[in-house]
């Protein structure tokens, strides 16, 4: 096998996981029916508490646990204002989204005693498949777990009674209620679910994909998942594509870097990119049922 | 009345906000009493007062650009703000500006009184305000809501832009990397709109007052070696504390 293309479609996979599994947990809380555009604050969370506890504890699998528990709590906020007492969601997810910025630069500063960016050999990043004994270089466990989950997600939500019944909370709450299904403990539950998957999008790209905290680093990658989910038509298979849209373009602009392209430009391609297949999906989208989408 | 007062959403969020903060400074072992304080004098005493006017001018003009009052929002702040600056400076390259030594601040002032006006006197600020209310029903009596609301968010992008455009030509009359979105005047202004309910009279209030917290942050920080960031959690707090509010108060009205 050619190493560099081998090293290219790592580099495409490992760009895409953060993003699909902040994506995955957009997806179950929009077939739900909450509209969780807190993706982006979920995951710097979660990303931030993944180097606290691997710090701490100098393990990286414990990062990932704790990062999946811290931001499951976090998102109790986000549950609570949005399912139990019905704020608006974009409100309440710009103010989330604020809080964690917020919260991982002030506890930074707190716990590591400076800004910027925190790398310390103490800090112990997951490690690759290879490591683990497995023929498949490069890659992290985290990487194929995220495609293992939309996998399952997809089978759980099109072909179980939970996943039924979670798709017709989201249809119809009325109907839902009326046949005897508590709407707000499943929106409850999936916002905690997505929670979970934020979390470890958030140790993915904070200890898989390099081995730092830095301030912000999630870099509008919640927000692409959120795009991500609008893209798929909130179907789990189209997620894959929709998200590998976005590692493709971040692999590439690292690529083009390399020949000489300015670094901002290579940063800035894998956005202009996914906003412009939004734009040309949402004009196919409604040239192909141009009664429904003239609002 | 007086427990109108007491309950309004305002009073709540800050009120809230303050107390969660209280508790962080307390968790984080810093003495309440020596923060405040700080706070306080960093925006306000020594001549800092100069940083809070070239705070608040920015930010007042980026609370422009979010069109609430006609049920819109603007998540896109940072880019307009940035677009707008970078425009500036490239003009300025091509056609010599002069720098806006002084009228940032009465220019921003002036718009805040016509927008005032409008909202309250003309046709287009109330069809904003019908429109911001209740869009099916503004539809219906004859307002054409797509339009207006293509309107609103373009001439908000527009304030935005000029937002970031004053700030270039602002001293000290440069383009500096991340000096327009770093300072997060977008977000402050997000808070204050929504503080305010997004009512023209009560905007620049709300942006004075959350102005004079992000700056006095950085007093804080100096005196009291409190991470300025407590600022932002702050905002956070308020923002979500005002759609928690905001939704529970409506829900009790309307039943």
């Amino acid at each position: 096998m050619n190493l560099l293309e081998f090293s290219f479609l790592s580099g495409v996979l490992t760009a895409t996981a953060p993003v699909l599994l902040a994506a995955l947990g957009g997806l179950i809380c929009q077939v739900a029916g909450v509209f969780n555009i807190a993706l982006e604050g979920q995951l710097l969370w979660g990303a931030f508490t993944a180097v606290v506890v691997s710090d701490l504890t100098g393990s990286a699998w414990a990062g990932v646990l704790g990062a999946v528990a811290a931001t499951v709590l976090f998102s109790g906020l986000l549950s609570a204002a949005s399912v139990a007492w019905r704020a608006d969601p974009i409100v309440v997810a710009v103010g989330v989204t604020l809080l964690a910025l917020g919260l991982t630069a002030f506890l930074m500063r707190q716990i590591f005693g400076s800004g910027g960016t925190y790398t310390s050999p103490d800090l112990a990043g997951l490690p690759t498949l290879a490591e683990l004994g497995l023929d498949v270089p490069v890659l992290g466990p985290l990487v194929p777990l995220a495609a293992v989950l939309v996998a399952a997600t997809a089978w759980r939500l099109g072909r179980t009674r939970s996943g039924l019944r979670v798709r017709g909370v989201g249809q119809h709450r009325e109907a839902a209620e009326a046949a005897g299904l508590r709407a707000g403990a499943y929106r409850h539950g999936v916002v905690l679910v997505a929670g979970a998957l934020c979390g470890l999008a958030g140790a993915q790209l904070a200890l898989g994909n390099v081995t730092l905290f830095s301030e912000c680093m999630s870099a509008g990658r919640g927000w692409i998942a959120v795009v991500a989910v609008m893209l798929s038509g909130v179907l789990p298979g189209r997620l894959l594509p929709a998200c590998l849209l976005f590692g493709v373009a971040e692999a590439v602009g690292f690529r083009l870097q390399g020949a000489g392209l300015p670094q901002q430009a290579a940063d800035a391609a894998p956005y202009v990119i996914t906003l412009v297949a939004l734009v040309l999906a949402a004009v196919a989208a409604r040239r192909r049922a141009p009664e429904k989408g003239s609002t | 009345m007086i427990r109108r007062v007491v309950l309004s959403t305002p009073v709540v969020a800050i009120g809230g906000a303050l107390l969660l903060t209280t508790l962080v400074l307390v968790v984080v072992g810093v003495d309440p009493a020596v923060a405040y304080p700080a706070l306080i004098r960093g925006a306000v005493a020594d001549g800092n007062l100069e940083y809070t006017i070239a705070a608040f001018v920015p930010t007042l003009g980026m609370a422009f650009a979010i069109p609430l009052r006609a049920g819109q929002f603007n998540l896109g702040g940072d880019g307009q703000l940035s677009a707008g600056g970078i425009a500036a400076a490239a003009l300025a390259l091509l056609v010599p500006l002069p720098p806006v030594l002084a009228i940032g601040l009465p220019l921003v002032v002036l718009l805040a009184g016509i927008w005032w006006y409008a909202d309250g006197r003309t046709v287009l600020g109330y069809e904003i305000r019908a429109t911001g209310h209740n869009r099916e029903f503004a539809r219906y009596g004859g307002v054409r809501v797509d339009r207006l609301a293509a309107i609103a968010l373009a001439g908000g992008g527009g304030f935005a832009g000029l937002a970031g455009g004053l700030i270039v030509l602002g001293p000290p009359y440069r383009f500096v990397d991340g000096a327009l979105t770093a300072p997060g005047y977008t977000f402050t202004a997000v808070a204050a709109v929504l503080l305010a309910a997004a009512r023209p009279a009560v905007v620049p209030v709300t942006v004075a007052l959350l102005t004079v917290l992000q700056v006095g942050g950085q007093g804080m920080e100096r005196e009291a070696g409190v991470p300025s960031q407590l600022t932002q959690i702050v905002q956070g707090l308020i923002i979500v504390i005002v759609a928690v509010f905001a939704t529970v108060r409506g829900r009790r009205a309307t039943e």
